[in-house]
């Protein structure tokens, strides 16, 4: 039993960076115009069905597409930024959810019209084997992964801390009309903060590739996730949103551990309202 | 209530209860008619929570399961009738969403936050009665075949179901029409245009958005009892996202709130059929043509036509009604 | 005037955001039937104290009191039952109800019999001269109107003691002078207690009895309109600032 759960919190510490990076493009966005997309699963999975393709058109390893995905998603966010949220900023927050989730019905049943239920996973990937640590067996795969996530979150931190595009972005999201003041083109910063968001969940897609298969239906999946841990930084920056995903990945560690493996998306749940219930704000938000 | 208020209701009953004549009881017709009444009955009562209070509620279908699980597990263990299974689903219902909408509706929490929560609930349920194989698991369970008899509420064809929809749809109807014209209806309007200026009016925010959901939440999980009946099975993917969606963007497109309650039936049976045309003439090619079509409506019109399409039906009504006086002007 | 006399007493408030110093141990006395103007240069904190009035913020320190009862903390919905309303400096319509509705809205904080509150909005919107507009959408008013429509409310509310948060902002000379003169109706005809938050000076002492200033937070003045004028610390805290007394 102990050895199982050792594992498991491996695993659990593991997927937690990586749900940490799949929601950090959505604390990103919400963080600078404060829009909650309800796309971003979709999002996330459409980008794992582009991983595919790519990877097997190319036949490349999933894990190398990232540098293709990426930078096509960041155009997808700009585009989308055009047509869609542009649009939203600032209107009725009602119109504001009701667009971005006509969105997600397209996106989900596009994708159901175009690649049916069938999951589908990688052919060709260089992240094979695993690790023993001990009692603990660590697959490659995961282990990247979560590297990766860990090195996006960095860069991203020190974009945002150290470059003058980076504080811009911050100023917009601390006070979008003192920054307008400073001269700061906000629309821009609004634009750029879609396009980055975007062009993390396509890395983070490549990545999650290499030990998940997709299906249309993965995407209500990774949107949940990504709502609970933005739920749970509040507006608590980069570490915040890092920390969220850690615990989540814990907490369904756990849950696998000592529960049923189908229920953890009740128990993630669970945990939801209970940090609406008791900390609205966020466990580690600043305001 | 007014005698106004009445006039239409009477007019769209009697022209609804004519309907499955119209199509002389055709089996594939009635049928389609039995969905469309239930997604407009569904719409209807997602006018209180959406339409008047202002709030994105997808849960819809987590009502509507617990209503059929509710009712169908007392009929089947315990043999207790659907006439007192359905409102108790209903309570089962209104309890579930007490505790999202408890903490969700916190003064000054963001809108969006009740969203998630509603719509993630739908996938945990559906999870979760999964996992309890005690009333749920991933086997169908049948309700008794016991067709024809009033306790149980079972019948062979859809008719009989068509005018149970429609008797529910009209009770919907009246308390729509009855919370608007009062005091619930102007506070929860008021708190639709302005949480914070509401308050200061001194109306308790939350606890007028609790009131709003819990009739909506109890009477969606009645509507459920009745799903539970039609389809005749119980099953976790009685809890489906998509009924939640499909709810809320009828309601959206139709313009819940900014004009007529009627808007809402009247943009189901159009909406409806149009996607029905679409799956069985385009449907074999590409498979969910429907439900593209759903996304791209609620796309286009939350961008073009933020209100809703309510008003274009008023314009609508008002210019055929101007090219009839006019001709019976002309005539006399 | 005795301290018990005072409608509300502000007593030692203090309300920081992160690092800024909103509200620094303010005291404020209201009393019953006056009209009492507050300034002071943007940022001073005039619009937080309405807020921690209201219920909107709660204080970090201090108390406030409403006719003897300590309301520090109590919800909005709460502190207007007990007599207490306001208006917003950015203005908080409600656009997709029409004007007599959202007068009726406030109408129901004392009223729950139909007649009684028609009675009540019909004669508010007369009061006001909205009875006109009463089947207009918020939506399409102008601003002046929308206005109107705000202080409409809240006196449908049946307010003791109403705070107006620069309700003149926006309106031209002409219009300043109509609602100088409908607020003195207010006062005297409803017997409602008012306290103006306004950075137009002519209103504010063409109709204030009392005021008070604030400066980042710290109350540094008050009393009848003229001696605040000539204060030497008020006209420090307004140089070089584009409001002149
Ligand atoms: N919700 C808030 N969060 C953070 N800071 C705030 C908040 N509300 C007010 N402040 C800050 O508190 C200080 C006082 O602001 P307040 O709005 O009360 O000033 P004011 O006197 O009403 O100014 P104005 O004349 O411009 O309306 C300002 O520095 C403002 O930036
Ligand atoms: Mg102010």
């Amino acid at each position: 039993m102990l050895e199982l759960l050792l594992q498991n919190l491996v695993n659990g510490i593991l997927m937690g960076c990586v749900y940490a990076l799949v929601a950090l493009g959505l604390a990103l966005q919400f963080g600078v115009m404060d829009i909650i997309n309800f796309a971003h699963g979709e999002f996330v999975m459409i980008a794992m069905y582009l991983v595919f393709w790519i990877s097997l058109y190319l036949a490349i390893p999933g894990s190398l597409t990232s540098l293709i995905v990426a930078p096509i998603y960041f155009v997808f966010g700009l585009v989308v930024y055009k047509l869609v949220i542009d649009r939203i900023v600032g209107t009725y927050p009602l119109a504001q959810i009701a667009a971005t989730i006509g969105l997600m019905v397209l996106l989900r049943n596009l994708a159901l019209a175009a690649w049916r239920a069938q999951p589908r996973g990688l052919q060709y990937e260089v992240l094979r084997g695993s690790v023993t640590l001990g009692p603990v067996v660590v697959p490659i795969s995961r282990l990247t992964a979560a590297l990766v996530s860990v090195g996006t979150m960095l860069a991203l931190h020190w974009f945002l801390t150290h470059t003058r595009l980076g504080l811009a972005l911050r100023a917009t999201s601390d006070d979008m009309q003192a920054a307008s003041l400073l001269g700061i083109n906000v629309r821009r910063m609004f634009a750029l903060a879609f396009g980055l968001g975007c062009a993390i969940i396509g890395i983070a897609a490549a990545f999650i590739m290499t030990f998940q298969q997709v299906n249309p239906e993965s995407g209500l999946t990774w949107g949940l996730i990504s709502w609970i841990i933005v739920v749970m930084a509040g507006l608590g920056g980069v570490s915040g949103v890092l920390l969220s995903g850690l615990i989540l990945g814990m907490v369904e560690a756990l849950e696998i551990t000592f529960w049923d493996p189908r229920a953890s998306l009740a128990v993630m749940y669970s945990l939801f309202i209970l940090i609406l219930w008791v900390k609205p704000r966020g466990l580690f938000g600043r305001r | 209530m007014r005698a106004s208020d009445l006039k239409p209701i009477v007019a769209l009953t009697a022209m609804l209860a004519a309907l499955p004549l119209a199509v002389r009881m055709n089996n594939y017709y009635v049928l389609l008619l039995t969905w469309i009444l239930y997604y407009s009955t569904l719409v209807t009562a997602w006018n209180v929570i959406g339409g008047l209070a202002g709030q994105l509620d997808l849960a819809a279908a987590s009502y509507i399961g617990l209503g059929a699980y509710t009712m169908g597990t007392l009929l089947t263990r315990l043999d207790v009738t659907p006439w007192v299974g359905i409102p108790l689903g209903g309570l089962v219902a209104a309890g579930f969403a007490a505790l999202v909408g408890y903490p969700t509706f916190r003064f000054g929490l963001k809108e969006a936050w009740y969203a998630l929560a509603t719509i993630s609930s739908v996938v945990v349920l559906q999870k979760l009665f999964l996992v309890w194989e005690g009333v749920g698991g991933p086997e169908e369970r049948y309700l008794p075949a016991r067709y024809g008899e009033l306790y149980y509420l079972r019948f062979r064809g859809y008719a009989p179901y068509y005018y149970i929809l429609l008797a529910v749809l009209v009770m919907v109807l009246l308390l729509n029409v009855k919370i608007r014209r009062s005091k619930t209806g102007y506070y929860l309007l008021a708190i639709r245009e302005n949480e914070e200026a509401a308050e200061i009016l001194g109306i308790d925010v939350r606890k007028y958005k609790l009131r709003a959901l819990l009739i909506y939440a109890f009477v969606t999980g009645c509507i459920g009892g009745i799903f539970a009946l039609i389809s005749g099975y119980l099953h976790p993917h009685h809890f489906d996202t998509w009924t939640s969606l499909q709810v809320a963007i009828l309601g959206i497109v139709g313009g819940a709130g900014v004009g007529s309650i009627y808007s809402l039936p009247a943009t189901t049976f159009i909406i409806y059929s149009i996607s029905e045309l679409l799956r069985s003439t385009l449907g074999g090619w590409i498979p969910g043509i429907h439900l593209i079509f759903y996304g791209v409506i609620l796309t286009v019109v939350v961008l073009l036509k933020p209100e809703g399409l309510s008003e274009t039906y008023e314009r609508l009504y008002g210019r055929i009604r101007a090219a009839l006086l006019r001709r019976r002007a002309g005539g006399g | 005037m005795t301290e018990a006399e005072a409608l509300l007493r502000v007593r030692g408030v203090t309300k920081r955001f992160g690092g800024i110093v909103a509200l620094d141990r303010v005291d404020v006395d209201v009393y019953e039937g006056e009209i009492l103007g507050m300034i002071g240069p943007n940022g001073a904190g005039k619009t937080t104290l309405f807020n921690v009035v209201t219920g909107y913020y709660p204080p970090d320190s201090g108390k406030v009191i409403f006719r003897g009862e300590d309301i520090t903390g109590r919800p909005p919905h709460e502190i207007a039952k007990l007599g207490i309303s306001r208006t917003f400096q950015v203005v908080k319509p409600f656009l997709g109800l029409t004007v007599e509705d959202a007068v009726r809205v406030g109408a129901y904080n004392r009223l729950s019999d139909e007649a009684e509150v028609e009675r009540r909005v019909r004669e508010i919107l007369e009061f006001m001269g909205l009875d006109r507009l009463r089947d207009r959408l918020c939506r399409d008013l102008n601003i002046v109107q929308i206005k109107q429509t705000a202080i409409a409310r809240a006196l449908a509310t049946d307010p003791k003691l109403l705070l107006l948060d620069e309700a003149a902002a926006g309106l031209n000379p002409g219009e300043v002078d109509d609602l100088i003169e409908l607020l003195r109706r207010v006062n005297r005809e409803m017997g409602v207690t008012l306290w103006v938050v306004e950075h137009v000076m002519r209103f504010v002492m063409g109709i204030s009895d009392r005021i008070v200033v604030l400066h980042y937070g710290e109350k540094i003045a008050e009393g009848p309109p003229e001696q605040v004028a000539h204060d030497p610390k008020v006209v420090e805290a307004y140089l070089g600032a584009e409001v002149v007394i």
